[in-house]
C-alpha cells in the first residue's frame, strides 16, 4: 500500500471511534474521527477520504440519512461506505441506503479489516 | 220467518238478532218510542190474551192498556212505558190480566220500547234474594278460582234445577273449554271438553256480551211469528224471547237438549266464559229466578275477574324473578353460560316454555325439550334468511315453516330474539304443541240429522272436524309480556357481549401497546448492550494478538472472547423472543422437506460430528410463517444433535405423519434425555435443566420454540426419559 488512502469514521460512541481507529491505523490506514453526524459533511469537504465508516443509530443524524446525503451529492457519491450497527435490521437499513457494505456490531478486527481492504483495493 | 237460509257454510253470517219471531214461552207488544203506537205484535198474543194480533197492531198504546185492564185492576203499561224511555235497563212489573198473572219486562232499545209478557207461576213467590246471599258466601268462601266455579256451578243447578249446569270458559282463539261442571250422576260428564269456536260464533259471542242471559225454554216447541206494521225487521238483541237460530236449534237437539239456559261471565268487559245449562225434558225458568241466576253470575264474573288478575300476576312475577336473577347474575359479571342456567335457575323459565336454545359467540346452549339441532338449525336458517326484527313470535310454526311439522310436538311454536343475524345466533324459546291437552267434544259417531229437504245440518261431528284442524301444531299464545321478558333478556346479554368484546378489544390494545413498547426497549437494549460488547470483543481480540502479552494473558482474553459470544447470542434470542408476542403470523404452506434439510445441511456443518446419523422420514406440509417454523426446528434439532453428542452412534429423527385434522412431527435423539419432571419447566425463558453438564446455551431457545407454537395454534410436549433419550412431539392443526 503505497499511497496512505484515509478513511472517516463517524460514530456517536467514542469507545467504537478509538477502537476502530486504532485497528485501521494499525493496518496502515489514515483515520479521520467524527462523533458528532452533523460534522462528518465539513470532515467529508476537508479531508476528502477514500472510505468512510460509518454508525447508523447517532443522536444527531442518523446514519441511513447521512449516507442518502452523500449519495445524492454527485462531488461525493462514488466515495465507498462501510455501514456498522449492532441494531438487527441494520443491514437491510444499510442496503436500501445505498451503502458498499456492511458490518454488524461486535465484530471481529479481521472482518473489519477485510472489508477496508476490499473497498480501498 | 226470515228468509235467511243458514247452513254450515254462512252461519257466521246469520242475522241472528233479526230473527222474525220468538219463543212462544211469551208474548211481545213493541211500541213506537216518539207515538207509543203498537209497531209490532207477536201471533201467540191470541194464546195468552185471546186477542188477535191484528185487532192490537197500529193501535196507540192506550187502547191496547184499555183493552186489557178489568175494573178492578188497572195495567198501567203507558206509565210503565214513559218510565221505561227515561231508563237504559230493564224494569220487571207484575200484571193480572184477568185471572192470570204475568211477569212484563219492559226494556227500551232504538226506536222501539218492548213489553214481553211471560206467565208467572204461582210457586215463583220464594225470596230468591236471601236464597243468593246464602250461596254467595258459601261460593266465596274459597280462595281458589277452580273451586270458585265448582261451587258456583251446584248452586245455580240448585237454584234452577236443570241437569247439568256447566261453566264454559273461552280460550285465547275463541274456542271453549267446559271448566266446572254440576250434573245429575246419570249423566256422562263434559268437564274439561273443548269446543270449537264456531260452536258458538262471533255474533252469537256478541249477543251474550249485550244480553247476558238467555233461555230457551223448549227446543221443540214452534215459535211464535211477529206482525208488523213495517218492512224493518225488529231487533230483538235485549229481548229475552228472541227466537233461537235453527241452527242452534239443530245443535242442541244434536245433544238431545230440550231447554238450555246461559248467563254470561264477564272479565274486564269482555266475554269470558258461559254458565250453560242443560236440561234434557222441556223446563222453564221463570223471571225471577233467572234474575237470581244472573246475580250469581255477576257475583262469579267479579270473582273470575279479580282471580285470574291474580293468577297472571303469580305468573309473570314467578317468570320476572327468573329474569332478575339472572340479569342481577350477569351484571356483577358471572359468565353468560353460568349466569343463564345453573342448577337454581334456567333461562327457559324467563317465559312459560318447555325447551330453550341460545347461541351466542360461538357457543350453545340448551335446556328442556328442544327439537333437534339439525331441525333448531333448519328454524335458525328460516329465521336469519326471512325475519328481520329482533323479536319473532309465533304460536304455529307450521304455517311458516312447513317442515316444522316434524317437531310440533315439541315447539309449535317459538319465540325468538336475534343476538346476531349474521352470525346466526339467537335465543329460541319452545312450546309444545296444544292438541296433546285436549279431549274432544261432541261424539263423532253420532248420526247426522237430515232437514226436511233431506240436508244434512250442523252435528257435533262436524264440530269436531273442524276443532281439530284448528289446533293442530298449534301452541299457546305468547303473551305480551313474554314477549317483553324475552327482548329485554336479549338486550341485556347484547349489552354484556358488547361490553366484553370492548373490553377485551381495549385489552388486545394495551397488549399490543405492551408488545410494541417491549420490542422498541428490546431493540435499543440489545443495540446498547452491543456497542459496548463490540468494543469489549474487540480489545480481548487485540490482546490475543499482543506480541508483548505472555500465554496466560492470552488464554485470559480467548476466554473474554468466548463470554461474548455467548452475550451476544443471548441478545440477539432475547430479542427475538421479544418480537415473537406482536408477530401477525401470515400462514402459509410450507415446503419441509427442504426446510429440513436445509436445517440438517447446517446442523451438520456446526457441529461437525461425525458419529451423527441424522434421518429424515415423511416431510408432510405444516401451514404456518416459514422463518418462525424454521426457527422452531432449528433450535429442537439443534438441541436433539447437542444432547446426543456424546452417544455412539448419535442419532436425531425428524419424521412427520398427518391425518384428516393434523399435523404431527417429532423430533427424536437418543442423548440424556430430560427428568419427567422438567418437562414444563424446559419451555420457561431462562431455564435449563442440564446446567450441570457442558452443553451450551442461553435458556431462550425452547422458550421461543413454545412461544412460535403457541402463536401457529400448534402444541408441543416432551416425551422419553433420562438416559434413553428425548422425543418432542408437535402437532400443528390443519385449517380450512
Amino acid at each position: 500500500m503505497n499511497n496512505t488512502k484515509t478513511i472517516l469514521i463517524c460514530d456517536d460512541d467514542e469507545g467504537i471511534l478509538d477502537l476502530v481507529s486504532i485497528i485501521l491505523e494499525e493496518s496502515g490506514f489514515q483515520t479521520v474521527r467524527v462523533q458528532n453526524s452533523f460534522e462528518v459533511f465539513n470532515q467529508i469537504a476537508k479531508e476528502n477520504p477514500d472510505l468512510i465508516f460509518l454508525d447508523l443509530w447517532m443522536p444527531q443524524l442518523p446514519g441511513d440519512q447521512v449516507l442518502k446525503t452523500i449519495r445524492e451529492d454527485a462531488a461525493i457519491s462514488d466515495i465507498p461506505v462501510v455501514v456498522m450497527s449492532a441494531s438487527r435490521d441494520g443491514a437491510q437499513i444499510a442496503r436500501e441506503a445505498g451503502a458498499n457494505d456492511f458490518l454488524a456490531k461486535p465484530f471481529d478486527i479481521d472482518e473489519l479489516v477485510n472489508k477496508a481492504n476490499i473497498l480501498l483495493s | 220467518m226470515s228468509k235467511f237460509q243458514a247452513d254450515l257454510s254462512n252461519c257466521d253470517r246469520e242475522p241472528i238478532h233479526i230473527p222474525g219471531s220468538i219463543q212462544s214461552w211469551g208474548f211481545l207488544v213493541v211500541v213506537k218510542v216518539s207515538t207509543n203506537i203498537i209497531q209490532y205484535v207477536s201471533a201467540n198474543i191470541l194464546d195468552y190474551l185471546n186477542i188477535t194480533a191484528g185487532s192490537v197492531l197500529g193501535q196507540p198504546l192506550s187502547a191496547f192498556e184499555a183493552q186489557i185492564s178489568g175494573r178492578e185492576n188497572k195495567n198501567p203499561l203507558s206509565a210503565f212505558v214513559e218510565a221505561a224511555k227515561r231508563k237504559q235497563e230493564a224494569e220487571a212489573y207484575e200484571v193480572q190480566i184477568e185471572e192470570t198473572f204475568f211477569d212484563l219486562l219492559i226494556h227500551t232499545f232504538g226506536q222501539h220500547i218492548y213489553l214481553e209478557f211471560e206467565s208467572k207461576s204461582p210457586l215463583s213467590g220464594l225470596n230468591i234474594h236471601n236464597q243468593i246471599g246464602r250461596h254467595v258466601s258459601n261460593i266465596l268462601a274459597t280462595n281458589n278460582l277452580s273451586d270458585i266455579l265448582d261451587r258456583a256451578a251446584v248452586i245455580i243447578k240448585q237454584l234452577i234445577g236443570y241437569d247439568r249446569v256447566m261453566i264454559y270458559k273461552f280460550m285465547e282463539d275463541a274456542h271453549g273449554k267446559v271448566v266446572a261442571e254440576a250434573r245429575n250422576e246419570e249423566l256422562d260428564p263434559f268437564l274439561g271438553l273443548h269446543y270449537p269456536a264456531s260452536d258458538i260464533p262471533a255474533q252469537a259471542r256478541q249477543l251474550y256480551k249485550l244480553n247476558k242471559m238467555r233461555l230457551i225454554a223448549d227446543v221443540n216447541a214452534p215459535t211464535s211469528s211477529l206482525l208488523a206494521m213495517t218492512d224493518v225487521p225488529l231487533d230483538l238483541s235485549h229481548s229475552v224471547l228472541r227466537a233461537v237460530s235453527p241452527l242452534h236449534i239443530q245443535y242442541l237437539k244434536n245433544m238431545e237438549v230440550a231447554s238450555s239456559f246461559s248467563v254470561s261471565l264477564m272479565c274486564k268487559g269482555e266475554l269470558w266464559g258461559l254458565i250453560s245449562c242443560h236440561h234434557y225434558t222441556p223446563k222453564f225458568i221463570n223471571h225471577r229466578l233467572r234474575e237470581g241466576a244472573r246475580l250469581l253470575g255477576q257475583i262469579i264474573s267479579s270473582s273470575i275477574e279479580f282471580k285470574e288478575e291474580e293468577m297472571v300476576n303469580a305468573e309473570q312475577k314467578k317468570h320476572k324473578a327468573v329474569f332478575e336473577k339472572i340479569i342481577s347474575e350477569l351484571r356483577t359479571g358471572t359468565d353468560i353460560k353460568d349466569a343463564v342456567l345453573n342448577p337454581s335457575v334456567s333461562f327457559k323459565d324467563i317465559v312459560k316454555a318447555e325447551g330453550v336454545f341460545m347461541r351466542y359467540e360461538g357457543r350453545t346452549l340448551k335446556d328442556g325439550r328442544t327439537p333437534s339441532e339439525e331441525q333448531i338449525e333448519s328454524i335458525i336458517q328460516w329465521l336469519s334468511e326471512t325475519k328481520e326484527a329482533s323479536v319473532f313470535q309465533t304460536n304455529k310454526l307450521v304455517d311458516l315453516l312447513p317442515a316444522a311439522k316434524e317437531f310440533a310436538a315439541v315447539a309449535s311454536g317459538i319465540l325468538a330474539c336475534t343476538i346476531s343475524r349474521e352470525l346466526r345466533e339467537y335465543i329460541i324459546w319452545f312450546r309444545p304443541e296444544y292438541m296433546q291437552s285436549i279431549t274432544w267434544a261432541g261424539n263423532p259417531e253420532k248420526p247426522v240429522e237430515l232437514d226436511e229437504k233431506g240436508e244434512q245440518r250442523i252435528s257435533p261431528r262436524k264440530s269436531f272436524e273442524n276443532f281439530r284442524t284448528i289446533v293442530e301444531n298449534t301452541a299457546e299464545r305468547w303473551k305480551a309480556y313474554e314477549q317483553h321478558l324475552a327482548e329485554r333478556f336479549k338486550e341485556e346479554l347484547l349489552y354484556i357481549i358488547n361490553k366484553k368484546a370492548s373490553e377485551i378489544r381495549a385489552l388486545n390494545e394495551k397488549l399490543k401497546e405492551a408488545y410494541d413498547e417491549l420490542e422498541t426497549f428490546s431493540s435499543t437494549i440489545s443495540h446498547d448492550l452491543k456497542t459496548p460488547l463490540a468494543v469489549i470483543k474487540s480489545y480481548a481480540q487485540l490482546l490475543e494478538r499482543n506480541k508483548t502479552l505472555d500465554d496466560q494473558g492470552k488464554q485470559f482474553a480467548a476466554r473474554i472472547s468466548v463470554g461474548i459470544q455467548r452475550m451476544n447470542t443471548l441478545i440477539a434470542e432475547v430479542l427475538d423472543y421479544s418480537k415473537i408476542g406482536r408477530a401477525e403470523i401470515n400462514f402459509q404452506p410450507i415446503d419441509m422437506a427442504s426446510l429440513l434439510s436445509t436445517i440438517k445441511n447446517e446442523v451438520g456443518t456446526a457441529f461437525n460430528n461425525p458419529n451423527l446419523v441424522f434421518s429424515i422420514g415423511n416431510t408432510p406440509p405444516v401451514s404456518g410463517d416459514q422463518t418462525m417454523i424454521y426457527q422452531v426446528f432449528l433450535n429442537l434439532i439443534s438441541n436433539a444433535v447437542k444432547y446426543s453428542h456424546l452417544s455412539v452412534p448419535s442419532i436425531v429423527t425428524v419424521e412427520g405423519s398427518e391425518n384428516e385434522f393434523e399435523v404431527v412431527y417429532k423430533v427424536e435423539d437418543n442423548g440424556i434425555g430430560i427428568d419427567p419432571k422438567h418437562y414444563n419447566k424446559v419451555f420457561e425463558l431462562f431455564k435449563r435443566v442440564n446446567v450441570q453438564s457442558d452443553y451450551e446455551g442461553t435458556g431462550v431457545g425452547l422458550a421461543i420454540v413454545k412461544r412460535i407454537l403457541e402463536k401457529h395454534k400448534a402444541t408441543i410436549w416432551i416425551e422419553g426419559r433420562p438416559g434413553i433419550g428425548s422425543i418432542f412431539w408437535i402437532k400443528f392443526r390443519k385449517f380450512e
